[in-house]
Formats: structure tokens, sequence, C-alpha cells
């Protein structure tokens, strides 16, 4: 089967040669596609809109030995709003790298592609204060695809259900107090916890109903993201992009 | 067989060049081989002399060899409008219109999150001088019209709004010999946004 067609999203290009590009394609039947788009780089290119980084296309791709290429594409959602708005752009581009990372090579990534695209349509539609949560949601979303989500109902030691806990990372999820000894947590107040449960459970199209304030979201920001990269071993650069911005917006 | 060893230490120095694998490099290798010597002193004398002379503009971060470069220093420009490029090649193609008559700046690369290109590798702080120092009334960005050039856009425009100057974007549009099927739905809405009377 030298052609075949795929679905996918596109998380990554790099520049190849004169006018070529390497884009990486998160694709439900096929986990992550490595593909030569040839000539994208000129002006006249009939593929030079469906390569464009979160574009969902229909791609018709010819198997190589080590990259194949992409012959043709049919845009199916173009994420529009997320490149006309920088604070959108930067958590989509999170997203991105943390799907481009956990994604592998001729493997399915059903889950992982529907994860993706519900954030970027999220992102896309979500008001600019709930970006955040989004990524959030999409966090949790992607511990549970990788098979890292965090036990967060019971005790990880002996099931015990009434709090009050402490979180542990190394642990992989709640400890109660019986079980603390010299587990290195941090405490979780109960409302945190509710909230993580809650984050766990909701759609992306619901997330407007979580009221968080400022400090909770912070403190669940911190210990997803401290959870996420031990787990993963992987800080993502876009992190830097996000503080960057938001410090743009607070001067 | 081993190659000898100046021919390998020549490859593995061609390998270091962007897009060019092992197999590439043994054929460019033994091309630069079968060269005459004189050919082949001057390609190296070529290579020297462009790292030795070319340096960045003090002021619009061009690669020049005179610093400030010569479109800096021109009385014959505009001094109150700078073009925001991404990459040198892009002054080039915009003289190569001779449409523009007024500065550059080079920002060498696009904001690019998941490359850990932010404004700090990005030669911003420079272009954030020469507008606090006075005297620039626009600032034409021009960096490419995908994702990063676009995010870049959106960035500059951030940050340079509140300085007073007015930001303005290249117009996207059709390119010349396209086919409206082809073209994507984003170029088609800036088009029609973009339209004019003819």
């Amino acid at each position: 089967m030298a052609y075949y067609q795929s679905e996918g999203i596109v998380l990554r290009t790099y520049d190849l040669g004169e006018a070529d590009r390497i884009v990486v394609i998160l694709s439900p039947e096929h986990g992550s596609i490595r593909a030569v788009a040839k000539g994208v780089r000129r002006p006249r290119s009939k593929l030079s809109a469906v390569i464009q980084l979160f574009s969902q296309a229909s791609f018709m791709l010819y198997r190589g030995r080590q990259l194949d290429t992409i012959t043709q594409g049919e845009m199916i959602e173009a994420f529009r709003p997320l490149r006309l708005d920088l604070d959108r752009m930067a958590s989509a581009a999170y997203v991105g790298e943390w799907a481009g990372l956990v994604a592998r090579e001729r493997q399915l990534a059903v889950e992982l592609y529907q994860l993706v695209l519900t954030a970027l349509t999220a992102l896309c539609h979500s008001p600019l204060g709930q970006l955040d949560m989004v990524l959030r949601r999409f966090e949790m979303g992607l511990l549970e695809v990788s098979g890292y989500a965090p036990q967060l109902r019971r005790c990880v030691h002996c099931g015990q259900k009434v709090g009050p806990f402490v979180f542990s990372t190394s642990d992989g999820g709640i400890v109660c107090n019986e079980c603390k000894g010299t587990v290195k947590g941090r405490t979780l107040r109960p409302v945190i916890l509710a909230q993580l449960q809650a984050l766990r459970k909701l759609p992306f199209s619901r997330l407007g109903v979580l009221r968080i304030h400022a400090a909770a979201e912070k403190e669940i920001a911190s210990l997803l993201q401290e959870f996420l990269q031990y787990r993963l071993e992987f800080r993502p650069k876009s992190l830097a992009a996000l503080a960057e911005i938001r410090n743009l917006k607070e001067e | 067989m081993m190659y000898p060893g100046p021919v390998l230490r020549l490859m593995e120095e061609l390998t270091k060049l962007p897009g060019v694998g092992p197999k590439t490099a043994q054929r460019l290798a033994f091309h630069l081989l079968k060269q005459e010597t004189e050919s082949i002193q001057q390609f190296a004398q070529a290579l020297l002399a462009a790292k030795d002379r070319i340096r960045h503009c003090s002021i619009c971060q061009n690669l020049t060899e005179d610093d400030p470069c010569r479109l800096c220093v021109s009385s014959e420009r505009d001094q109150d409008i700078i073009c925001v490029v991404e990459e040198p090649k892009d002054v080039v193609a915009l003289e190569r219109s001779s449409e523009y008559r007024g500065l550059y700046h080079v920002l060498h690369g696009a904001w690019s999150p998941m490359d850990g290109v932010g404004l700090e590798t990005l030669r911003v702080k420079e272009l954030l001088g020469r507008i606090k120092a006075g005297g620039v009334k626009e600032v034409i960005v021009a960096t490419n019209a995908d994702v990063e050039g676009e995010a870049t856009a959106m960035y500059l425009a951030r940050l340079l709004k509140p300085l007073g100057v007015a930001v303005t974007r290249l117009a996207h549009g059709l390119p010349m010999g396209s086919e409206l099927d082809y073209a994507a739905d984003d170029t088609i809405a800036r088009a029609l946004q973009g339209r004019h009377e003819i």
C-alpha cells in the first residue's frame, strides 16, 4: 500500500531544502506521521494552506522508507481564530507540543486525536479568560490518554476515601494522613481536590461552569504541570511563550 | 573501506550544514576533491571572507560589510518608516519590488513557541530602541504569511502600539497565477476584506 489517505492535524513543520517542508501530522489511525510537502514555501503551492500549523485536513500520502510524501490535501478545519489571537495561538502551541511528544509513529492515536481536536476547538471558541482552564482540562485528558491519570478519589496506598489528603507526584495521586509518613507531597485543600475531580469529568464545552479563583487556578496549574513533567519527563518550550504573553499583558 | 582521515574530516564538516546527510556529504566531498586546487582555494577564501567581513548592522540588524549598512545611512530612504522582516533574504525580496523606500529591521526569525524562539531570541529589543529614540511614524510588519509570521505580527503590534506608532501589516490575498479553488479559506477571507475597486 504505497498510497494511503488519512485525516490529520498539523502539529509541526520544518523547512527542508529550497522550498519544501517536513510536516508532522497527528492522525487517528497512524499516530504521528512525518511527511514531506514539496514546494509548499512557494506562493502558488496548492498544499501550503493545508500544512499550516494546527490545520485539520484530509491528506493523501505516499509511503516512503523514512518520510512519507503529501500528494494532496483538503482542508477540514483551519481553526482560524487561533491565528487571529496571540493568547489562543500560544495556548494551541502548548497543546501541539505535548501531542507531538505523546504520539507514536504508526500507532493508533484515536483518543489523543480526539483530545487535541476538542482542545483546539475549545481554544478557538472559549472566552479569553477561560483559555488557561482549557489547558488544564487538556493536561488532565493527556494524562488519561497516556495512562498516567492521577488517582483523585482514594488514597493511592490504602484506598481511604476520606481526607485530608496530600498530593504526591511520585506516588501518582492523593495520599491520606495515615499513609503520608515520609511521602513528599503538597497539601491539598478540599476545594482544590473537588475542582481537580470536576476538571477530569467535565467536557471542554462545559468548563464555563467551573468557578475557580485566580489563586486556586494557579495552584491547579502548578500541580498538573509538575505531575505531567514528572510522568512524561518533558518540559514544553511553549511554557516560556505563554509566560511571555502573560507578562506582556501585565505590562 | 574507511576513507582517509582528511576525507572523513571534510565529510564530517559538510554534514554540519543544514539538510546535508552522510550520503550528500560524501557526494559533495568527492565533488570538491575533483576540483582544481585554485578553485578550492577560492571557495575557502570566499567562506573565510564572508565570515570575517560580514556582521550585523547595529541599526537594522541586516547582514552588512559596513556598519551602519548602506540602507540605514542612505539619505534617499524615508527615515520615519520601518519595515520589519524575518530574515535578510526578505530585505532583498522587498528591494526587488522597487516599491518601498523606507528603512528595514531584521528580526532573524519568527516567534515560534514550540522552538523556544521568543522575544529574547529575536532582535526585538533593538527595534524597540529605534522606536523609543523617536522619529518613526509607521512600522510595517512584513513577516511571512504563515502561522509563525502572523503570531510575530500580533506580538509586535501588542508591543509597539502603546509606543504611539502606526503598526501595519502587508496585505494578504491571492497570489498572481493562483486558482481560487485551491486557495485557503483564510486567504479568501483576507482577500475579500482587502478587495478594492477596479
